[in-house]
């Protein structure tokens, strides 16, 4: 049941498989941040200017949702939330070509 | 073998089994799973009271999102004497697929249970059987290990990994590659894990990264760092044994990320239990 298929998440860039090689399901949850301008360290590693972050726009969590009563919630499909990605000129570089 | 007298199975001393049903309960069927395309049967034999022997063959398909998946079938009057579940379908590990079988009443509705009769972990070539397997709950046992190709962030993004909702792994390792740009700054990165907000635990070292430079960073529980390692590779120690419960994030923590950098090539170990909750 492996997959070779590959999505980026439409949110934050991130490119992950969603079967994982021992068919395992994997769930995709968006980073924070992404940095604008990264931060000047001096060589103590003392910061000197702070790094400017933005937060991910539309965070996704593909993750089974628990209610109140302990009943999952599974969220109906998320189509508009990935693309598939098949190119191998951008998968190899990124180690999931 | 004889069939048995019949006018002897009314005799609680004489039944073919301890398991009488007197066809108004149902058998349900209950799994955990985090495999996808999994499918279990589950086979069986009941003595009717007319001495006739009845098969039993139930295929119950389970989540592979580790949540509850149940499926109910009525039976009819008899004693059941054995049965045994096994995946026939897809390639589960032994940990990653968890059945409970139960004797109920309410098909339908109100679902109540009158006994259990046991649970276990199934693969396709390790069943469980009632009556004589060992009962196992999600938890028990040595769990499943892993590899899990993580996501790949986007330029300037530190990793972030959770873990899912109804696991709990046990971190042996965390690999990344990190490609930093040209831009002058040195590099340092950090591991943390966090209860989605708060750190609970920081593992780094001397994992530094200056312009233009790859760096391949390996976390290993146990490992003890040593002072001559390859220019382009850093060992760094993670404790054992390091459990997480669902919903906590193991991410990175990059001193000085420029917005050119680039992590890649996520692989981590984990052994994985389901929680069931």
């Amino acid at each position: 049941m492996a997959s070779a298929t590959v999505y980026q998440c439409n949110s934050c860039g991130g490119f992950y498989r969603p079967i994982q090689a021992d068919g395992m399901v994997y769930f995709h949850v968006c980073p924070d941040v992404k940095v604008i301008v990264g931060a000047d360290v001096d060589a103590q590693g003392k910061t000197i200017v702070p790094a400017t972050t933005q937060a991910i726009a539309n965070p996704r969590n593909e993750n089974v949702k628990i209610d109140a009563t302990g009943k999952a919630t599974v969220k109906a499909g998320d189509p508009n939330g990935f693309t598939v990605v098949t190119d191998p000129k951008i998968l190899q570089p990124l180690g999931l070509g | 073998m004889p069939a048995p007298d019949s006018s002897q199975l009314d005799s609680p001393t004489a039944a073919p089994s301890a398991l009488y049903v007197e066809g108004t309960e149902a058998l349900r069927i209950s799994s955990l799973g985090n495999t996808a395309g999994v499918t279990l049967t589950i086979s069986g034999r009941m003595l009717k009271p007319d001495n006739t022997v009845e098969r039993i063959f139930i295929t119950h398909t389970p989540n592979s999102n580790r949540t509850v998946a149940s499926t109910i079938v009525a039976l009819s009057e008899g004693w059941i004497l054995g049965l045994t579940v096994r995946a026939t379908g897809g390639a589960p590990l032994f940990g990653s697929t968890w059945v409970n079988l139960e004797l109920v009443t309410g098909q339908f509705g109100a679902v109540q249970v009158i006994q259990s009769l046991g649970s276990g972990f199934v693969t396709t070539n390790t069943p469980w059987s009632w009556p004589t397997g060992v009962s196992y709950l999600p938890l028990d046992g040595a769990g499943h290990v892993r590899i899990i190709q993580g996501t790949v962030p986007g330029a300037g993004v530190e990793i972030t990994e959770t873990v899912p909702t109804g696991a709990r792994w046990e971190l042996l390792s965390f690999k990344v590659t990190f490609v930093a740009s040209a831009t002058v700054a040195n590099r340092i990165t950090s591991l943390t894990v966090d209860d989605g907000a708060n750190i609970y635990a920081i593992s780094g070292g001397n994992a530094t990264a200056p312009a233009g430079s790859t760096l391949v960073i390996s976390f290993m529980a146990g490992y003890a760092p040593v002072s001559s390692q390859p220019t382009n590779a850093v060992g760094l120690s993670l404790p054992t044994p390091f459990r997480l419960s669902a919903g906590s994030r193991i991410k990175t923590q990059t001193l000085a990320l420029q917005a050119g950098d680039q992590y890649s090539s996520i692989f981590y170990e984990v052994r994985e239990w389901m929680t069931g909750e």
